[in-house]
């Protein structure tokens, strides 16, 4: 009879085989990579995203030739104003749009774990405590408080750094109320009473009982929230409080093209593309992953 | 056998889903005025028949053969059609009352709603005037109070009889009754079974009775038809087949059931011979506890949940735990694992109180105590194998190799009879005897000194009931630990234990050896318990005289 129940587990990864899934994993690898190579990449167009092509731009200081310049040499065109070449900023844009989203991303994780573990299998004055430091988070405005930081951050430091742990701080509240909900329910289960009945303390229980037991939940949660944050670099970039120029990102990308947008459309394009086509990938990889995980979601 | 008064009848009934059969060619009739009973074990198909009878199958269920209620057929009818014919001719009882009612909803609410579809009643009068009527008749004689209540402040008795009453509105000439009494306490249970046996007498209704519980056929059934995995095994009258059972299965399923009769002729054998074990005189009890006393503090007041009791247990001695629910019997054992704070002016555990100690002598005191729950979809942690949660005792404690902890797992799997290769398996991937047997192995395998087992079979079908308490009994016989056993199933702790309690609602109104307790009880309460236990042969032995009253 046991036998029979074998077959019905299905290894994950078979859940990535349906097209969608499958093109978006192509599309964050090819991000992915070409972040890694970002140099390489953009050596191969005979480009780099800090020389400035004054010869590409008409009187107006718009590209010349349509779609913002778009030819065998600068395949996204280039960047209105400097000439800049598009396509090796759009592929260094990915290095700090991906470092600054995982990066973030695993920081806000491991903060949420943590505390929500401790809150839920603590309970008393410490939950009431990680709730409160919850409320607290949750309230603050994002926004202005970063904004605030980075004109108090010394110019010095490596920006990527400073919006890791800015997204990242104020990213654990949705993971720790989440892993502390079922946190709750483990520690309740009469596994983990029978467990500390027979001398678990909380180190035992919070590695072999509750931490197995809440992983597929992170994993899915941080691989949903990951375009959030991904969003979040872009916006702080794009208030021109992200990375300082002239370091490509997305974001700032974005921003300068906002105000070139009647004249060179195709600024706006590639940067946002890229940007909305990284972040739709990993929204649907964080629901196929939720999907593959789910035991009842096995037909 | 007249087929004209057949009120439902299956004709080599078949569901299969996803090519796989679940029940195969099933012939079953009810006849007004008469109980039939299908009985089975868990995922025998019996539920699946009942559903797919009334076009109720899962998505993706596939149902042929015939089902013809009243001579019209049923099987193959488009959903519209069958939900007319549901609310005007059909009633439907669930197994657990608490979630068969919207837990938002008041009662007359439910039945504003359900008297509209099934009776085509309006307005507020005639509605309520019904809904008191539908409710003083299976025995709510405060129907006012009944119907402005939430479900959540009604006990789960009172809950199963609005159940049933909203299953009579619209006069059904058929009643199912999926598992009606098995979340219900034994007393509860018996006023439920005698509503039904007067419903059926008084509103001349068949009743397709579905049961795993061969004392619920025995008190009720009049006909039975035993299902396994899909096939029918026997079918009968419920006198032939409880009295002659022909089908060696049925045999099983009827051997397996705790008698008490019986149960209480076994005490009276090898136990008889070392009452309390001579060899542990010298040595302290295992448990002495006096005067204990467990109160829960929830918002604005508090809750005895055990008010001054006492118990004391030897070595190689069981205590068997009697109530129902809310009687404080799992708060005992909680409050003996160290689970909940407790009173008490003597409270010892192999002669050392664990009160005053510090944290760390504390745990170890509770270290020799070990546990077994009832559900045993969760006493298993799913993500770890067997081998690793029978180890964990071992691998806590410390100070042992792995090689000795992985040795003393397979001895302790093989005293429960679990073959070695389990070790490797996730518990999902064990049926829930299994499951419950490797749940005991992990509680002994630190040879502990006090087992507390906590209903350990009162989710399981009896027959694998049958055998977890064979392998309880064998590894106290073998290991000679004490061992509390908490049950509302008074047959099986007799068949066990040789000191029993009975409690209610948090005291202890009876307290002894199984033998006088359960063979002659000397408080109502106890009376009442025990008679109330359903038994297959009781009315094959009263027959006669019942007849004739």
């Amino acid at each position: 009879m046991s036998r029979d129940e074998r077959p019905s587990r299905v290894p994950v990864w078979r859940a990535f085989l349906r097209p969608v899934p499958a093109t978006a994993a192509l599309i964050v690898a090819v991000s992915l990579l070409a972040a890694v190579f970002a140099p390489q990449l953009s050596a191969l167009s005979g480009n780099d995203p800090f020389t400035y092509h004054a010869d590409t731009l008409g009187p107006d200081t718009a590209p010349l030739g349509v779609l913002g310049g778009v030819s065998g040499e600068h395949w996204f065109g280039v960047e209105p104003g400097t000439g800049r070449d598009l396509f090796s900023l759009v592929v260094y844009g990915a290095r700090v749009s991906l470092l600054v989203g995982i990066a973030s991303t695993v920081l806000a994780t491991i903060i949420g774990v943590l505390l929500g573990i401790i809150a839920g299998a603590v309970g008393g004055a410490v939950e009431k405590l990680v709730d409160f430091a919850t409320d607290v988070t949750l309230g603050f405005p994002f926004l202005i408080f970063a904004i605030a930081l980075s004109a108090l951050f010394p110019l010095e430091m490596p920006r990527a750094l400073l919006l890791t742990a800015v997204i990242g701080m104020f990213g654990w509240p949705g993971i720790a109320r989440v892993v502390a909900a079922e946190t709750r329910v483990i520690v309740r289960q009469p596994y983990v009473v029978a467990s500390r009945v027979m001398g678990a303390r909380f180190p035992h229980v919070f590695r072999h009982q509750v931490l197995p037991n809440v992983a597929s939940t992170v994993i899915v949660y941080s691989c949903i929230s990951l375009p959030g944050r991904i969003s979040a670099e872009a916006t702080l970039s794009f208030l021109g409080v992200g990375v300082l120029p002239p370091t490509p990102s997305w974001g700032r990308s974005i921003g300068d093209a906002i105000s070139w947008l009647l004249v060179d459309p195709a600024f706006l394009l590639f940067p946002a593309a890229a940007l909305f086509l990284v972040t739709f990938s990993f929204n649907i990889l964080g629901d196929t992953l939720r999907d593959a995980l789910d035991p009842r979601g096995a037909r | 056998m007249s087929t004209d008064d057949e009120l439902l009848a299956l004709r080599d009934l078949r569901v299969t889903i996803a090519d796989r059969t679940i029940v195969s060619g099933l012939d079953l009739s009810v006849r007004a005025g008469r109980v039939t009973a299908l009985v089975g074990e868990s995922g025998s198909g019996k539920s699946m028949t009942a559903l797919s009878t009334i076009g109720l199958q899962p998505r993706g269920a596939q149902v042929y053969g015939s089902a013809t209620l009243d001579g019209a057929e049923l099987v193959g009818r488009s959903a519209q059609e069958m939900r007319r014919l549901r609310s005007g001719r059909i009633g439907m009882i669930f197994q657990e009352p608490a979630q068969s009612l919207s837990p938002v909803m008041k009662v007359s609410r439910v039945f504003r709603d359900v008297l509209g579809v099934r009776e085509g009643l309006r307005g507020r009068a005639p509605v309520e005037v019904r809904t008191r009527e539908l409710l003083t008749s299976v025995g709510l004689p405060d129907s006012a109070r009944t119907a402005a209540s939430f479900p959540h402040e009604l006990s789960g008795g009172e809950l199963q009889r609005v159940v049933i009453a909203l299953a009579l509105s619209g006069d059904p000439s058929l009643l199912i009754a999926d598992e009606p009494t098995t979340a219900l306490d034994v007393t509860v249970q018996r006023g439920i079974l005698d509503l039904l046996t007067r419903i059926v007498e008084e509103r001349e209704l068949g009743v397709l009775l579905i049961t795993h519980d061969m004392g619920v056929v025995g008190e009720i059934a009049d006909d039975v038809v035993v299902l396994r995995d899909g096939e029918v095994v026997e079918s009968g009258t419920a006198k032939q087949v409880l009295a002659a059972p022909e089908a060696p299965y049925t045999q099983a399923l009827l051997s397996a059931v705790p008698r008490l009769s019986e149960s209480l002729e076994r005490t009276d054998g090898p136990r008889a011979e070392d009452p309390g074990g001579t060899e542990s005189d010298s040595a302290p009890p295992v448990v002495r506890v006096e005067g204990l006393s467990v109160e829960y503090y929830r918002r604005g007041g508090s809750h005895r949940a055990l008010d001054d009791v006492g118990m004391e247990i030897r070595r190689g001695e069981i205590h068997g735990l009697v109530g129902e629910s809310g009687s404080g019997k799992s708060t005992w054992g909680k409050a003996l694992a160290g689970l909940v704070p407790a009173h008490a002016r003597t409270f010892e555990l192999e002669g050392v109180d664990p009160r005053g100690l510090r944290a760390a002598e504390r745990r170890a005191v509770f270290e020799r105590v070990g546990l077994v729950f009832q559900d045993p979809a969760s006493s298993l942690n799913p993500r770890r194998s067997v081998g690793w949660s029978i180890g964990e005792p071992l691998q806590l404690a410390g100070g042992l190799s792995r090689t000795e902890i992985a040795r003393r797992t397979r001895d302790a799997l093989e005293l429960v009879r679990l073959p070695a290769s389990f070790v490797s398996r996730l518990p999902h991937e064990l049926s829930g005897g299994q499951r419950q047997r490797v749940s005991i192995a992990r509680a002994l395998v630190h040879e502990p000194a006090l087992l507390i087992a906590d209903e350990p079979t009162s989710a399981l079908d009896v027959t694998i009931q049958a055998r977890v308490i064979e392998v309880l009994r064998e590894a106290i016989e073998q290991t000679r630990f004490a061992c509390v056993f908490i049950s509302h199933d008074l047959a099986v702790v007799g068949s066990l234990v040789d000191q029993v309690t009975v409690l209610r609602q948090g005291r202890a109104v009876e307290q002894g050896a199984a033998r006088e307790v359960l063979g002659s009880p000397q408080h109502e309460y106890t009376r009442a318990l025990l008679e109330s236990v359903p038994d297959p042969e009781r009315r094959l032995r009263g027959g006669d005289g019942g007849a004739a009253a």
